[in-house]
């Protein structure tokens, strides 16, 4: 069962390489972030060598990180919401497979390519604007960068579910989006923020995709690691498990319909 | 006075337009100002580390650029809904359409669509500025001039990046990253970049004439520097409106027979 989904996952990232150069003009604009926010920290860091135990070297990289599983991840609740709306989805129900580990799969496989781009892009400009990391583990890092890419994915599967019920399921993705960049502290590292807010946050779904996978990342220790991975696990699971009850929930409303 | 009214004319249509598909124009209207309040939470965390002021800026300046730029923004895609897609009009033949109507051809070409998330922009500029900012007639004036001329630069810019169309073929891709750079920039302490760089914020991502003065100038009011950044500003427009009638030389029509109801 798991060689269907890893093949649907190569051939999405086979199918992605090609476009590997046209990403890298795209990513002019990650570039531009960058150089806003080392501007910026530069600024906010003042003679301090160290915020919460970060550095300014560590904050510019943790950014990089961030941005390379926001800007990597593919929207795979668009498709999932065309083929709610047109009805397609019906000629998918006798298919060999489940639709949505499919789809799921389909969007791990295509977010690599754009993701080893953007990481590549970020290490660079983190590297020539603020040197090196004092230590850097790629293997942990990769593993959780994937897993925050995951668990963004996962929560647009559950986005694109609710195409059932709602006409435009957007505005539930903006919603998402505006969580991860605050609540997930995907600009500012959870470690930041003022203590009350700082609890509510730590653990949140919205953290695994941005803080863990940029702290384990710039901040490496097996603790974090473990944290990270679990944390990411967990909420994977979960939101997959919402997706699939409200899945067969909608599907048993569109064959009502009639398709 | 006959262009103003060619303006609010398309304005009125697109809005009754919009409005036939009530529940998705409040719900990208009101997304669009969710979309920018989640960030007033980014600059409360920005300055409880920074203390009270980040190079010269207070949070309430910080406030001030997040009130003129979605205000300024939110008019150039209200008004001049056509002025993000004039690649698209030029390479797939669409200006033939503009051409052969009896109005100026730039006015007519911009203004004949709408976005309606502008909207929300706009209201979310006004509403942030009377939360943060203190109610001055000075201070309102201002305001309501440099998001007007927030809005001229802005049309003007995406005037210029797209007429590269004419020239070198689509350039659609370059102008919409150009144009997004420059709303980047536009959003942050203009006192934060230093050196060369802001050659280029001058020139070609022209954020200091179009929010690091106007905050200057909000902070301590100087008229003569008021005059020159204006000027900058009818430059730039200028210099798109100009690039964008010289491109036109090189214009080939499309051949499309079209009907604009």
């Amino acid at each position: 069962m798991i060689r269907k989904y890893s093949t649907i996952f190569s051939f999405s990232l086979k199918n992605q390489m090609v476009y590997v150069p046209a990403f890298m003009f795209r990513n002019v604009f990650f570039i531009l972030v960058l150089f806003v926010f080392s501007n910026l920290w530069r600024v906010v860091y003042g003679a301090r060598d160290t915020i919460a135990g970060l550095t300014l070297t560590q904050a510019l990289w943790y950014l990089a990180f961030t941005e390379t599983v926001e800007l990597g991840k593919v929207r795979i609740f668009d498709e999932i919401q065309t083929e709610v709306k047109e009805g397609t989805l019906a000629y998918t129900l006798n298919r060999p497979y489940s639709y949505l580990l499919f789809m799921y799969a389909k969007g791990l496989g295509s977010s690599v390519p754009q993701m080893l781009s953007l990481a590549l892009i970020g290490s660079l400009f983190s590297f020539v604007f603020a040197g090196p990391l004092p230590y850097f583990n790629p293997a942990a890092a990769a593993v959780v960068l994937m897993g925050g890419v995951g668990c963004t994915l996962a929560w647009m599967l559950l986005i694109g579910v609710l195409s059932f019920w709602f006409e435009e399921v957007t505005p539930f993705y903006w919603l998402l989006q505006k969580l991860i960049f605050i609540i997930g502290g995907m600009f500012i590292p959870i470690d930041f923020f003022p203590p009350w807010l700082e609890s509510l946050a730590r653990y949140s779904p919205f953290a695994f995709s941005a803080y863990w996978p940029a702290i384990v990342s710039v901040d490496y220790s097996s603790m974090r690691f473990l944290t990270a991975a679990a944390g990411q696990g967990f909420y994977i699971l979960l939101l997959l498990s919402i997706s699939a009850l409200l899945y067969r929930r909608g599907i048993r409303q569109l064959s009502v319909q009639g398709g | 006075m006959k262009l103003i009214r060619l303006v609010c004319d398309y304005f009125r249509i697109n809005l009754a337009a919009a409005m036939e598909y009530r529940a998705a124009f409040l719900s990208q209207a009101i997304g669009m100002a969710v979309n920018n309040s989640a960030f007033i939470l980014f600059w409360i965390i920005m300055y409880h580390q920074a203390g009270p002021s980040i190079e010269g800026y207070s949070f309430r300046d910080v406030m001030f650029l997040w009130s003129l730029a979605p205000l300024g923004f939110g008019i150039s895609i209200v008004f001049f809904g056509n002025s993000v897609s004039i690649s698209k009009l030029i390479y797939s033949g669409e200006l033939d359409v503009y051409m052969l109507q009896p109005k100026p051809l730039v006015l007519n070409m911009l203004a004949s669509k709408m976005y309606v998330p502008g909207l929300g922009d706009m209201a979310y500029g006004v509403i942030l500025f009377l939360a943060t900012q203190p109610l001055t007639l000075t201070r309102i004036g201002l305001f309501v001039l440099f998001s007007l001329a927030m809005a001229a630069v802005l049309i003007g810019l995406r005037l210029f990046y797209h007429s590269f169309t004419f020239f070198f073929g689509n350039a659609e891709e370059f102008a919409s990253m150009a144009a997004e750079s420059v709303l980047s920039l536009i959003l942050y302490p203009g006192t934060i970049f230093k050196g060369p760089v802001l050659w280029l914020f001058r020139t070609l991502f022209p954020a200091v004439w179009i929010a690091y003065i106007p905050v200057r100038l909000i902070q301590s009011f100087d008229l003569a520097l008021l005059f020159i950044t204006l000027g900058a500003d009818i430059l730039i427009v200028t210099a798109g409106v100009m690039l964008f009638y010289s491109g036109l030389k090189h214009y080939e029509s499309g051949n499309r027979i079209g009907a604009r109801m």
